[in-house]
C-alpha cells in the first residue's frame, strides 16, 4: 500500500497566502476561500443544531467577521481554525442570547436515531444508499470528539494537523494519535462491515 | 491498521464518503455562497457587523415570491435596524426602515445593481423606493464621529433576499 504523502502544509500554506492576497483588496482570492470552506462552516454550524434558515445568518455572519477583521489578522495559517470557532460561537450565541426565540429543531437527533433523510430518487441513482445508511450508522457509533474531528478532517479535504488542533482546542501533541486513533476506529468499523467492503476494498496495514 | 500509521487511500476513501453523506443529506443551500460573496464584495473594511436579530416568518420569506410585507431587525453594538420589506411591483420593493439610536445617519441600500442611497430624519426613520429583487445589503454610517471611543461609525448587514 502506498502512504499518501503527509499533506500538512501544503493546503494551509494555499489557504493562507489566498487569505494575504484578500487582504490586499483581491475579491477574488476571498471568493474561491468561501466556495472551498462554507461548506465546512455549514457543517459545523448544523452540528450545533441551528435549523438550516439560521444557519444561512450564521454562516454569512462568519464570513462578514473575518471580512471585518481582514486588516487585523496576525496569522493567516489559523485560517480555517478561526471560521470553525467564530462560527461556533455565533451558532452558541444564538441559544445564549435569545436574538432569535424560536426553538431550534432537534432534528440532528431524529437524524441519528432513524438515519439521514437521504433522497432517495437521487442515491438510487449512483447506487450507493445502502453504504451511505452503513456509514451513517457506523460513524454515529464514534464519540462525539471523534466525529467532530473526522468531519473537520473530511470537509478540510486533506488533514492538516495544526488545522484540526486550533479547530477542537486538541493540543498540538496530541492531534496526530486523537487524529489516528478516531481514523483508526473508523477504518476498523468499515471494514468489519461486509455492506461496506462490497464498495469500498480496504487493504491491511 | 494502527493509530499510528499514516493516513492512506482507504482511509481517504472513508473521509470522502463521510463529506458526501453529509453533503447528500444536508446540502449547502442554493445560492448562499453568492449571497456571501454578494456581501463581502465592500470596500468598508472595519466595520461593525450587525447580526440578524428578529424576522417575520412568512412563508416564501426567502425566496422572492414573497407578496407580504416582512420586518427584520438586525443589531449590533452601536446600532440597532429594523426594516421591514413591501413588494410593489414585480420588480421591486419599499424598505421602511429605522435605526436606534436615532440620528441623520447616511443609510445605503446595495443591490448587485448598484446602490440606493438616503439619509435618516432626525427620528432615525428612512424610506428607500425601488429596491429591486434579489439581493439586498446595507451600509450605515452612523452621523456621529467621535462617540462610543474608538467604535468603527461603519456598520453592514448580512446579504437577505428580498
Amino acid at each position: 500500500m502506498q502512504h499518501v504523502s503527509n499533506p500538512v502544509d501544503v493546503v494551509a500554506l494555499r489557504r493562507a497566502e489566498a487569505l494575504r492576497r484578500a487582504r490586499d483588496g483581491d475579491r477574488e482570492a476571498l471568493n474561491e476561500l468561501v466556495v472551498e470552506l462554507t461548506p465546512l462552516l455549514w457543517n459545523v454550524v448544523r452540528r450545533q443544531g441551528v435549523d438550516r434558515v439560521a444557519a444561512e445568518d450564521v454562516v454569512q455572519d462568519t464570513w462578514l467577521r473575518l471580512w471585518s477583521s481582514l486588516h487585523s489578522i496576525q496569522t493567516p495559517e489559523a485560517l480555517v481554525g478561526w471560521l470553525v470557532t467564530v462560527a461556533k460561537r455565533e451558532a452558541i450565541r444564538l441559544w445564549k442570547a435569545g436574538c432569535r426565540e424560536e426553538p431550534v429543531e432537534p432534528e440532528w437527533d431524529s437524524m441519528m436515531s432513524e438515519g439521514p433523510d437521504v433522497d432517495e430518487h437521487v442515491t438510487d441513482q449512483i447506487r450507493v444508499q445502502g453504504q451511505y445508511r452503513v456509514l451513517w450508522g457506523l460513524v454515529t457509533t464514534l464519540n462525539d470528539r471523534c466525529q467532530e474531528l473526522i468531519r473537520i478532517i473530511a470537509f478540510t479535504e486533506r488533514p492538516n494537523y495544526e488545522t484540526v488542533a486550533s479547530a477542537l482546542k486538541i493540543p498540538r501533541g496530541s492531534i496526530g494519535p486523537t487524529r489516528g486513533r478516531c481514523l483508526a476506529k473508523l477504518r476498523q468499523l468499515l471494514r468489519a462491515d461486509p455492506a461496506w467492503n462490497d464498495r469500498v476494498e480496504l487493504s491491511d496495514e | 491498521m494502527s493509530a499510528e500509521a499514516p493516513i492512506d487511500e482507504a482511509d481517504l476513501a472513508a473521509l470522502r464518503a463521510v463529506r458526501e453523506l453529509y453533503e447528500m443529506t444536508d446540502p449547502v443551500p442554493a445560492g448562499l455562497i453568492e449571497r456571501i460573496q454578494f456581501a463581502v464584495d465592500l470596500e468598508d473594511l472595519d466595520a461593525q457587523v450587525a447580526r440578524v436579530c428578529e424576522e417575520s416568518r412568512l412563508v416564501g420569506v426567502r425566496s422572492t415570491e414573497a407578496t407580504e410585507t416582512r420586518t427584520i431587525t438586525f443589531d449590533c453594538s452601536v446600532l440597532t435596524v429594523m426594516i421591514s420589506i413591501r413588494p410593489i411591483t414585480d420588480e421591486t420593493v419599499r424598505i421602511d426602515g429605522w435605526l436606534a439610536p436615532a440620528g441623520e445617519h447616511r443609510v445605503e441600500c446595495r443591490s448587485p445593481d448598484g446602490k440606493r442611497e438616503t439619509t435618516a430624519d432626525p427620528q432615525g426613520r428612512f424610506v428607500v423606493e425601488d429596491v429591486p429583487h434579489g439581493l439586498l445589503q446595507m451600509v450605515i454610517r452612523l452621523s456621529w464621529q467621535e462617540v462610543h471611543g474608538g467604535t468603527p461609525p461603519v456598520v453592514v448587514t448580512p446579504s437577505i433576499m428580498v
